[in-house]
């Protein structure tokens, strides 16, 4: 342990009196005239206090016996000449030694410099690509679920281990980690990168994302840069400009449509997990079936006015997102054979 | 069948069926047994009964025999359905402007299910508050 070099400001009391007594004895000055000087004037002598006796024992048959004078009470602050304590805060304060070592100039230039770095560094994260990030993510997680949930089946393993007595056990045998195990707990890790990537550009309800949700954003991201990219050569009759364009055109073409073949692929594993999902126990049974709620609508409500769909939620959610339902559409739940309600009060992102 | 609406006779069994539900809605009807809007909402409630047994539980509770949440619920309609989940009571937007409960008797068996399944996801997911699919404001009124 480092040996700390304790200070207690014990002499204040003594400069005060001596600084009092000096100041009389000496011509005054324009300095005596400050106030807060002015201010140990008014401490009472202890000299002053009368009625005081000197302590007699100190203990009577075990019970302490306080001296009938203000001693003890003059060692924690003093008397104004008013009679009203004034407790001296800082005459007690444990001072350390090393702070008074420290060159404060030095410590905040350092500051500085290693503030800015941070904030440079905070800011890279948050041009990161949060989209890739996504549809990493994507591989991690089932259809239906959230982030959470899926960190929950990674993790889930575990938590088999009720008892300590059985983790205290695993322990001691040190049973190995079945290759199942292994890669669960490293999705587990990638799953929760991720998260806390997308955590650190602002979004602070990635964990209650669901899988949809998340494509969603990807879709529609990807929707949004598709635009953007193919605007540009349609629009233009201009050869040079053609010809400027033409080579990454046909790049990104290309990009989009393997872009195109990889959603269709996803497209087929969500459904394999759909048919994976009905075998399991059963929450999850009830989970998966809820969740793939499909819906039928129709502009109008009345009988012989047509039905769309059906159409699943996020694809209604995303409808409804983007104000194609301004005034509304009458929606039903497929085989609810159930009124219709209005989507206005219907929250898609709740079956979501 | 074999599904009976069951009753809860005293507020520490109230209390119990709140808490210790995990992760289904609780639905307690306030009321009486005879009193006619009671009837008709019962009746409900025992049809849909089984069909949400997946994701609801339904209870009766008697407010004269049990009135210790009278006040605290402000049951002084004939018939009040609160639903909970997690001990937490989850609020309706029903266009009534009443958001706590359901203070009439509905009739429409698929219509209280679909309430009661918003209720279920919205709740899943930590909503407070849910938006009903119907809005009851012009059929039913103060």
């Amino acid at each position: 342990m480092s040996k700390k070099r304790v200070d207690f400001a014990g002499d204040v009391e003594n400069i005060a009196s001596g600084e009092s007594s000096r100041r009389f004895k000496e011509k005054h000055s324009l300095d005596s005239d400050e106030e807060d000087e002015g201010l140990k004037d008014d401490i009472l002598d202890e000299d002053d206090i009368e009625g005081q006796e000197e302590a007699t024992i100190d203990y009577d048959q075990g019970i302490r016996i306080t001296p009938f004078n203000m001693r003890e009470e003059m060692e924690e602050g003093h008397f104004d000449k008013d009679g009203t304590f004034i407790f001296e805060k800082d005459k007690g304060e444990i001072r350390d030694g090393w702070l008074d070592n420290i060159d404060w100039v030095q410590i905040k230039e350092i500051d500085k410099n290693k503030l800015g770095e941070n904030e440079e560094s905070d800011d890279e994260p948050s041009t990161v690509d949060t989209i890739a990030t996504y549809k990493q993510m994507l591989e991690l997680i089932h259809p239906g679920e959230t982030v959470t949930k899926a960190l929950q089946r990674f993790g889930g393993t575990q938590r088999k281990q009720v008892s300590s007595m059985d983790k205290w056990k695993a322990k001691k045998q040190k049973v190995e980690e079945t290759p199942e195990e292994k890669e669960n707990k490293e999705n587990f890790m990638k799953l929760t990168g991720f998260a806390d990537e997308i955590l650190g550009t602002g979004n602070m309800d990635i964990y209650q994302m669901t899988y949809e949700k998340i494509s969603y954003e990807v879709k529609k991201s990807e929707e949004n840069s598709t635009k953007s990219r193919t605007v540009i050569p349609q629009g233009t009759d201009d050869d040079d400009a053609l010809d400027m364009f033409a080579d990454n055109f046909d790049a990104r073409e290309a990009e989009k449509l393997s872009s195109a073949e990889k959603k269709g692929d996803k497209d087929k594993d969500t459904d394999e997990h759909r048919a994976d999902g009905d075998k399991p126990t059963g929450q999850e049974v009830t989970d998966t079936k809820t969740n793939a709620v499909k819906w039928e609508y129709k502009w109008e409500n009345n009988a012989d006015a047509e039905v769309h769909g059906p159409y699943d939620s996020s694809q209604m959610f995303e409808w409804t997102e983007d104000g194609y339902f301004p005034d509304g559409v009458f929606v039903r739940k497929v085989g609810s054979d159930g009124q219709f309600y209005s989507s206005k009060r219907i929250d898609f992102d709740l079956y979501i | 069948m074999s599904y009976m609406l069951q009753h809860l006779t005293n507020g520490w069994q109230v209390d119990q069926a709140i808490l210790s539900e995990e992760d289904r809605v609780l639905i307690i009807r306030f009321g009486h047994d005879w009193d006619p809007t009671c009837m008709v909402m019962d009746e409900t409630l025992y049809k849909c009964a089984e069909k949400m047994k997946n994701f609801a539980v339904i209870y009766l509770v008697d407010i004269t025999e049990v009135p210790d949440f009278n006040k605290m619920y402000e049951l002084y309609d004939p018939c009040t359905i609160m639903f909970f989940y997690r001990n937490k009571h989850i609020m309706i937007d029903l266009g009534t402007g009443n958001n706590n409960k359901i203070n009439w008797a509905m009739e429409d068996v698929q219509e209280f299910i679909d309430i009661v399944e918003t209720v279920y996801r919205g709740a899943r997911k930590g909503r407070g508050l849910v938006v009903s699919p119907k809005d009851y404001s012009t059929k039913y009124r103060y």
